[in-house]
């Protein structure tokens, strides 16, 4: 029993050594003037860190330095396998017009990622799994290959697709309309090319909607230009699907002002899948990151969503404000406000919520 | 409760559709980017809930007639399906009440 106790506690300290953070944050991207891939392991961004970002969380994120005799943690056991983990809990406080205020809290998510070199810079597979809450579901597992020197890689297997703000916020708007986000992994072929001042990717995947009773072919891919003054990009997919044919396309971008880092994104979708045929819908994000000081960040952002462009008023409207405290290296306090804003008869749709986080940051 | 002070609304798909689904579920579950294919506007939610397999979890279907404990669609409301997060997404979260007028469409055979 002693000894089983002993293991557990192993386990748990591997994976609190593990943490790290599984979503991206493109405002530090906008800010540093740095792409996705400079501290990510995954050219796209999010999950597992480079030893450059397990770097820039212990040394440039946080307010305050753990004590110079701690030992290191750099991301990897070995030479050729990195992990990572990333833990978020919290509790959130939802008022909507005519009902008794909701609070939930607990555990939001725990993952776990792994990235094994099979061949050094050259080929790699790369594992992202929910551990929790619920049974362990896979998120991304591919097979990554580069052509070093030349900038050009591959990915096989699931994935999430670019286009568009990796944010950390899956369901901010933008997210939601395109239908890519950190909760739909696909399935299929990504080809990309990272050169200087350049990024591009083009996948061939199944279509994260496909599934089930319904089945087609997507295609999706955007480019991306880094100037002195920050990056614009464009995206675009086109899906074949029985349940209907989509074809989105969006404009994305930022740059910084002193300590203030904006984003924003439009994105056009011409979506066959609606009941009554064909609808084209709108969406766009404006945010800005105010570095307040070391290890603060406060984050104004509005969105909006126009779910059918032939119909007038009826806009759908998110306003948030987040405040970002990072203490100590791996280690981040959120606390927001959101506003929904809709049509009147919705309630659901003028909804309130208040929200405090906890993120493990290694 | 998404209701009304008019007395308790009755367990069918109609109920449920306008009180639920089209208010709610629909800000993502309609179009061609549908989370996990399933469209819940009224025009396509019985055919892709009842008696049709989930995507998470294959070996339960979204709604399986007379079986509420084993439908997903209740499972996720609830917050116990083994994968993925509670629905709706982000909340708020379905009440009793509301969850309870869609257990009782499911058990009385989840009628069209």
């Amino acid at each position: 029993m002693r000894r089983r106790s002993r293991l557990l506690l192993w386990l748990v300290l591997l994976v609190l050594a593990a943490w790290e953070p599984a979503r991206a944050e493109p405002y530090l991207a906008v800010q540093t003037g740095a792409k996705c891939v400079a501290c990510h392991v995954n050219p796209t961004g999010g999950g597992l860190r480079n030893a450059a970002g397990v770097v820039y969380a212990q040394r440039v994120l946080p307010a305050h330095q753990w004590p110079e005799s701690w030992p290191d943690w750099g991301g990897s056991l070995g030479e050729r396998l990195r992990v990572g983990g990333d833990l978020r809990t919290g509790s959130v406080r939802t008022t909507v017009p005519g009902q008794a205020p909701q609070q939930v809290g607990g555990l939001k998510q725990f993952r776990i990622y792994a990235d094994f070199e099979l061949v050094a810079q050259s080929l790699a597979v790369y594992v992202d799994e929910t551990v929790a809450p619920g049974t362990a579901a896979r998120q991304e597992a591919y097979v990554r290959a580069a052509v070093p020197g030349t900038g050009w890689y591959a990915k096989a297997g699931q994935f999430y697709l670019p286009f568009g703000w990796r944010l950390q916020d899956n369901s901010a708007i933008v997210r939601q309309l395109s239908g890519i986000s950190m909760t739909a992994p696909d399935k299929g072929l990504e080809l990309g090319l990272e050169l200087d001042g350049w990024s591009a990717q083009w996948t061939y995947t199944g279509g994260a909607a496909n599934v089930g009773t319904v089945s087609g072919r997507q295609m999706s891919g955007q480019i991306v230009s880094l100037r002195d003054w920050g990056r614009v990009g464009v995206a675009a997919l086109s899906t074949r699907s029985t349940s209907g044919d989509r074809q989105a396309v969006g404009i994305f971008g930022g740059t910084r002002t002193g300590p203030l880092a904006w984003l924003f994104e439009v994105d056009l979708v011409r979506d066959a899948g609606f009941p009554e045929g064909r609808r084209n819908l709108a969406a766009t994000l404006a945010e800005v990151n105010w570095r307040v000081a070391q290890g603060h960040n406060l984050k104004l952002s509005a969105e909006l969503l126009d779910p059918d462009r032939r119909i007038q008023h009826d806009h759908k409207l998110r306003q948030s404000v987040v405040y970002e405290y990072s203490p100590l290296p791996y280690l981040q306090l959120r606390a927001g406000w959101r506003r929904h804003l809709g049509i009147p008869q919705n309630n659901f749709d003028n909804r309130q919520q208040k929200f405090i986080e906890l993120h493990g940051l290694f | 409760m998404a209701g009304s002070s008019a007395g308790p609304p009755a367990a069918t798909l109609r109920s449920i559709q306008d009180l639920v689904f089209t208010p709610i579920c629909t800000a993502c579950h309609v179009g061609g980017a549908a989370p996990q294919g399933l469209r819940l506007d009224a025009a396509n939610s019985y055919a892709m809930l009842v008696g049709v397999s989930s995507v998470e979890v294959p070996s339960i279907r979204r709604v399986e007639p007379g079986r509420p404990d084993d439908s997903y669609i209740i499972q996720k409301l609830e917050g116990h399906a083994a994968v993925g997060e509670r629905m709706p997404f982000g909340g708020p979260y379905l009440s009793v009440d509301t969850i309870a007028l869609i257990r009782g469409w499911i058990a009385s055979g989840a009628a069209p």
